[in-house]
């Protein structure tokens, strides 16, 4: 926590600002990014929405209170700029967010930065089947392996409820592989 | 065939590549679209350029005054002198014109003209 503190003293400091900044960007593009494009899908679009979450990262560290983790906070911002751009997408096509995802897969095989087998892209399609929130928990907890106390802070969920949000995304995604 | 166990089957991973050398960039293209410091925001108040300026505009401001003012009665008096320069290019028909009868009778009862006394005078000269 004292780490943290001292670093987020550096993040604001405008003489070690930058350095500082570089830091955050060099520890948490790998992990940002994963948890981006499990929900764009397409690396393009994840590039885009990691490049917007780290500008808007750094404009808002002035207003980080502190009141949570640092990297809950980042994963935040993370998830409402990958939610709103699929947004923006389907407001822009004329068409729902759950259209633009199932566009989006549907381009995936045939993507230059995909290469997933026949189970894979048969899990990634299971998943798209489920409400928006719970997508959500069993990506970041199957995927990107997140602890539920962690998921908890970013998605403001309790580490109950997220663990019954889990459980039934399980089961409704193995009757979809089991019957498709 | 064998069901889909999740919880303890081998992981099924995304299938998503990344472009090589992508992380390697990365960090230089974030840097260079953050945006430029933000100056530090001075009340107006205390910026000595403003002080100057203030100073500097109250001055100017003080001449024009004088001046303006003072070249106002300059215009009067060039004004003046050019209608009296006018006014002698003016013939006695002229103003005897532009006359109203209430002029004529003001006039000539300053003159006294009316005056019983001076007119019994001039009869009496006269006759």
């Amino acid at each position: 926590m004292q780490d943290e503190k001292q670093f987020i003293a550096e993040l604001l400091n405008p003489k070690t600002q930058n350095e500082a900044f570089r830091k955050l960007v060099r520890d948490y593009q790998r992990p940002l990014y994963n948890h981006v494009r499990t929900i764009v899908l397409n690396h393009d679009d994840t590039d885009d929405v990691l490049q917007n979450t780290f500008v808007k990262i750094f404009q808002n560290l002035k207003n980080f209170k502190g009141d949570s983790k640092l990297f809950s906070w980042m994963y935040r911002i993370a998830t409402n700029e990958a939610i709103t751009f699929i947004n923006q997408r389907a407001r822009k096509a004329g068409i729902s967010s759950e259209e633009v995802q199932e566009k989006a897969l549907n381009s995936l095989q045939a993507d230059v930065d995909y290469d997933g087998d026949e189970i894979q892209l048969k899990l990634q399609k299971a998943v798209a089947i489920l409400p928006e929130k719970q997508q959500l928990v069993f990506k970041m907890k199957y995927f990107e392996e997140m602890k539920y106390e962690d998921m908890s802070e970013v998605l403001g969920t309790s580490v109950g409820a997220l663990k019954a949000s889990y459980f039934h995304a399980v089961k409704k995604i193995e009757e979809f592989l089991n019957t498709n | 065939m064998k069901k889909f166990d999740l919880h303890n089957d081998p992981k099924i991973e995304t299938g998503f590549k990344i472009p090589e050398n992508y992380f390697e960039n990365l960090e230089d293209r974030i840097m260079n679209q953050l945006p430029e410091q933000e100056a530090r925001v001075v009340p107006l108040w205390q910026r000595k350029t403003v002080w100057y300026s203030g100073v500097a505009a109250i001055f100017m401001l003080s001449i024009g005054t004088w001046m303006y003012f003072n070249q106002q009665s300059n215009e009067i008096m060039a004004t003046s002198q050019e209608y009296l320069a006018y006014s002698n290019d003016i013939t006695t028909e002229e103003i005897a014109y532009h006359l109203t009868d209430e002029d004529i009778t003001t006039i000539e009862k300053e003159l006294g003209l009316y005056d019983t006394e001076s007119e019994t005078y001039v009869n009496e000269y006269l006759n």
